[in-house]
């Protein structure tokens, strides 16, 4: 964004369908620039939430699924995950998650 | 918060693996039977010896345990190799570029298999068995997905410290998890800027409590001249040229160690965070095919470092597992790539994965 529209433009982005972002949640400004220039308004953006990739869980499970949820620059849940959602409690839904965490090296 | 909602296109919401109908059955199944649920999940894998337990946790304060599939046997790297190179052998599972964009890598999974192969005789040869921890402290090239990989063949577990690191903090690792083997580089190259490896692993293992590493493994990346220590220090095109390009996959348990992942240090003394087998190899493969969409011949450009966990899932074990199943996403290249503003090609190249991180991105 900081160096303008002219590096991204300089290349044909035709193959490209969808676009990630991961980490820390962009911000509207950044989320928009990736849609429409980045991706030509064309591509799905995917979101992966930086807690939801944390080291302890190691793959997503927060993220939009295409095409089920509308593109935003906020995420859903994954599968067994959503209906604590709205009680913000992950603890449960954590558990159902095949990949948590083993151990911690004590 | 920002409303605006941009409809999901129609012609590749139709497309989509996962539709809103497939969606809504499977959500539910997952909620109402979620043994029913995963163990279809699970059985997207290889397994050796087939589970039929899907999963016991507890999270009570005296009896804290988590296991899934626990009864199955697997090999990972199987499941990210082998089971592709009967009907995809000649086709390519990685492309790298390297920090010069010029120089690019076109890996086969047959090519891959083999390396990979070579890498497990390697680590065999010097001892390392199952359960055996393995530091990698590789830069953003082929041999850190082969050696985790050759890991995996094996049994052993490795522990990727992200090139970046400093002597100290790779020293602390290797010391915490009592590694044996030492997997790294001459020197790593970042956006033209040349990474002492060698030189910082020298200070890693003068640190006390790394006596445990037996052999650093040191692979060529630029060429430079730096300090071998015999009989420690091994070159790795060396050592791996002279080994078999088969190895056998050793039976693993689903609960078995996969891999160790320090946490950052952000919050405290950094964290050795374990994962193992059969779950994680479902979760990230199912993750990667449905979230991402990823069907067979999507080149998939990972921009990410290996060294953390979403390298991990989401370029190493995510993608190369492949269901069996009609109409499901197959063996995925990685990515095209992207090539920042101080590049003067014009156009996107098919090729693809293991790079530095553009600057634009984030």
């Amino acid at each position: 964004m900081r160096e303008g529209e002219r590096p991204v433009n300089a290349w044909s982005r035709k193959s490209l369908r969808l676009l990630g972002s991961v980490g820390e949640p962009i911000n509207p400004e950044a989320w928009e620039w990736y849609h429409h220039v980045v991706g030509d308004d064309r591509c799905v953006v995917l979101r992966l939430a930086d807690d939801a990739t944390a080291v302890e869980i190691v793959a997503v499970i927060e993220s939009h699924l295409v095409p089920v949820h509308a593109r935003d620059a906020f995420p859903s849940l994954f599968f067994p995950i959503a209906p604590h959602r709205e009680t913000n409690d992950l603890q449960f839904p954590v558990k159902m998650i095949s990949t948590l965490t083993s151990a911690v090296l004590a | 918060m920002n409303k605006l909602l941009y409809p999901i296109p129609a012609t590749f919401a139709a497309a989509a693996q996962v539709r809103r109908l497939d969606y809504e059955q499977m959500y539910a199944q997952s909620v109402e039977d979620p043994d029913r649920f995963w163990r279809g999940i699970g059985r997207r894998l290889d397994w050796i010896k087939d589970f039929s337990r899907v999963k016991d946790t507890s999270f009570a304060d005296q009896d804290c345990h988590v296991r899934w599939f626990y009864d199955g046997k697997l090999n990972v790297a199987s499941n990210c190799l082998d089971r592709h190179l009967e009907t995809r052998g000649d086709k390519t599972a990685i492309i790298w570029e390297g920090d010069d964009p010029d120089v690019a890598e076109y890996i086969s999974y047959r090519e891959l298999y083999e390396r990979v192969c070579q890498c497990a005789n390697v680590l065999k040869s010097l001892g390392v068995g199952k359960g055996d921890r393995v530091t990698i402290y590789l830069p953003m090239i082929p041999e850190i997905a082969i050696a985790m990989l050759a890991c995996a063949r094996i049994g052993a577990v490795h522990s990727v410290v992200f090139a970046g690191f400093s002597s100290e903090a790779l020293g602390s690792r290797i010391a915490d998890c009592g590694s044996t083997i030492l997997i790294t580089a001459d020197e790593g190259l970042r956006g033209g800027k040349r990474v002492p490896l060698k030189h910082n692993v020298d200070g890693a293992l003068s640190i006390e409590g790394t006596e445990c590493v037996k052999h650093v493994l040191v692979v060529r990346r630029t060429g430079a001249t730096v300090p071998m220590y015999a009989p420690r220090d091994c070159w790795y095109d060396e050592v791996v040229a002279t080994q078999a390009k088969s190895c056998p996959a050793a039976v693993m348990d689903a609960e078995d160690p996969l891999f160790i992942l320090y946490t950052s240090g952000s919050t405290g003394q950094p964290k050795g965070v374990l994962h193992t087998s059969g779950g994680y190899l479902v979760y990230a493969a199912f993750t990667h095919q449905t979230v991402f969409d990823l069907r067979e011949d999507d080149i998939y450009w990972a921009t990410a470092d290996i060294g953390w966990v979403t390298g991990h899932s989401y370029i190493v074990y995510g993608r190369l597992p492949t269901v069996r199943r009609r109409s499901c996403s197959r063996a995925f290249r990685p990515t095209p790539t992207w090539v920042d503003s101080g590049r003067s090609s014009t156009s996107i190249r098919s090729r693809y994965c293991i790079r530095r991180p553009p600057r634009f991105v984030r």
